[in-house]
């Protein structure tokens, strides 16, 4: 609100919107939506874009930062635990750290760094 | 510096948030790295003069303390300083959690000053009596807790916070309240202050407090009891040395507050008092209770922190001094 009252165009927000929360799906929890409505009525500049897309995320910086007159917000579409089959959408791997020898080896060799 | 200051005349009644207004605008002309965080609230914290001395050096949030707090934080990182003037119960309690984790947590520069606490806000009821502010702020890790007696200690105390290094909360009253220091001299932060000698008991006040202390103290006197008075502004860091120097040398102690009996002065002396000299004490503070709407002066009656109640206190602790 203050921000974009205030005009504060150098500011920019990025939303990692995965739509999971501790205890479930976003949705199911206390829905948000639509966020887009939401953040231009505080007069936001608003951007929705992949965010597993390098090139689409450069685009949506240089939007951004091109945007003279109002502070942008970058909603970037993810997966949370994106790369880990096991893991990929799945509300449990919100809070936990407890993962055994193999899966932590499985998890590690999906997403290359082993 | 203080050769600058500009002091209300002894005798007369000033509230603190006129004092604060004053300290302000005479801190804004020689010192220009400061700005007022201010959330729709300038005329009730008595920052209304700096507003008008400074327009540009105003940053206005409406009512929306979390976000002034966290925004101060960020503003800090500059090399500025963000002054937040509030209410304490929209200001510290709504926005603790950010006080605590942007502000404290980052050890930042924000100074933190607010009107509006225990019974001295009066009318405004038991929503704006913040009566717990103490005790929530001083159990944070780094933020100093300083508390002004009079008008005149504003001065050299905003002085003296805008040098200090980290975040400070000063807990400014509302309403009217007797001159104490004609000119207080610079301040020391962690120091208290024997505003009067005396050798049966001490008398350990902070905020409009102190005033009364001081009459009980008269009051004491003509029952041939000596009341030493301390003026402790400084909560936090607590002038240990000081109250040890007070349980040593008069063998019991009276705490007096407008604020909540469990974890204010009285809580932080007494933690002070059994680890480094044990002696009587007795706590005058407002018991578990939300305020109400009053006059201020009344309310110190009802809930028993009036001069009478000191007085009361002192017999009950002088008594259980001659029993030890």
């Amino acid at each position: 609100m203050a921000t974009g009252h205030h005009r504060v165009a150098s500011l920019c927000a990025i939303l990692d919107a995965n739509t999971l929360q501790a205890d479930g799906r976003v949705c199911d929890t206390m829905d948000y939506a639509p966020v887009r409505e939401k953040i231009e009525a505080f007069r936001w500049n608003v951007i929705e874009t992949d965010g597993h897309d390098c090139d689409f995320l450069a685009s949506a910086f240089h939007a951004a930062r091109d945007c003279r007159d109002k502070p942008t917000l970058i909603v970037a579409r993810t997966v949370k635990g994106k790369g880990v089959s096991f893991m990929e959408d799945q509300p449990h791997w919100h809070g936990t750290v407890k993962i055994s020898d193999s899966d932590l080896e499985r998890a590690l060799a999906e997403i290359g760094t082993l | 510096m203080s050769q600058n200051f500009d002091f209300f005349p002894l005798g007369q009644e000033v509230s603190l948030r006129e004092g604060f207004g004053r300290a302000l605008v005479t801190l804004g002309r020689m010192r220009s790295d400061f700005y007022l965080f201010d959330a729709d609230v300038a005329g009730g914290t008595g920052a209304k003069p700096f507003a008008g001395a400074f327009p540009e050096r105003v940053v206005q949030f409406g009512i929306a303390e979390q976000n002034l707090m966290a925004a101060a934080a960020g503003f800090a990182d500059t090399g500025l300083i963000p002054l937040v003037a509030g209410f304490a119960s929209f200001t510290v309690m709504r926005a603790h959690e950010q006080l605590r984790t942007a502000v404290c947590y980052g050890g930042r520069n924000v100074k933190i000053c607010c009107s509006h606490v225990g019974l001295d806000a009066g009318p405004d009821g038991a929503t704006a009596q913040m009566l717990e502010d103490l005790a929530t702020c001083r159990a944070i890790p780094g933020l100093t807790v300083v508390v002004p007696a009079c008008a005149n200690e504003i001065q050299p105390m905003l002085a003296a916070i805008l040098n200090a290094p980290g975040p400070v909360y000063m807990r400014i009253g509302r309403s009217p309240s007797p001159i104490i220091y004609e000119n207080p001299g610079p301040i020391r932060i962690g120091q208290g202050d024997i505003l009067r000698n005396g050798d049966d008991m001490t008398l350990i006040a902070c905020g409009t407090r102190v005033a009364a202390a001081l009459k009980a103290a008269d009051l004491l006197a003509t029952k041939g009891i000596s009341a030493r008075v301390v003026n402790m502004r400084s909560i936090k860091p607590l002038d240990h040395a000081l109250i040890e120097k007070c349980c040593i040398e008069t063998g019991a102690i009276v705490t007096v507050e407008d604020h909540s009996a469990l974890g204010g002065l009285g809580g932080a002396v007494a933690e002070s008092v059994v680890q480094v000299c044990p002696v009587p004490m007795e706590i005058v503070a407002v018991r578990d209770l939300f305020g109400r709407s009053g006059e201020h002066s009344e309310l110190f009656g009802a809930y028993g922190i009036d001069v009478a109640d000191i007085v009361a206190a002192a017999l009950k602790a002088q008594r259980r001094r001659h029993r030890s």
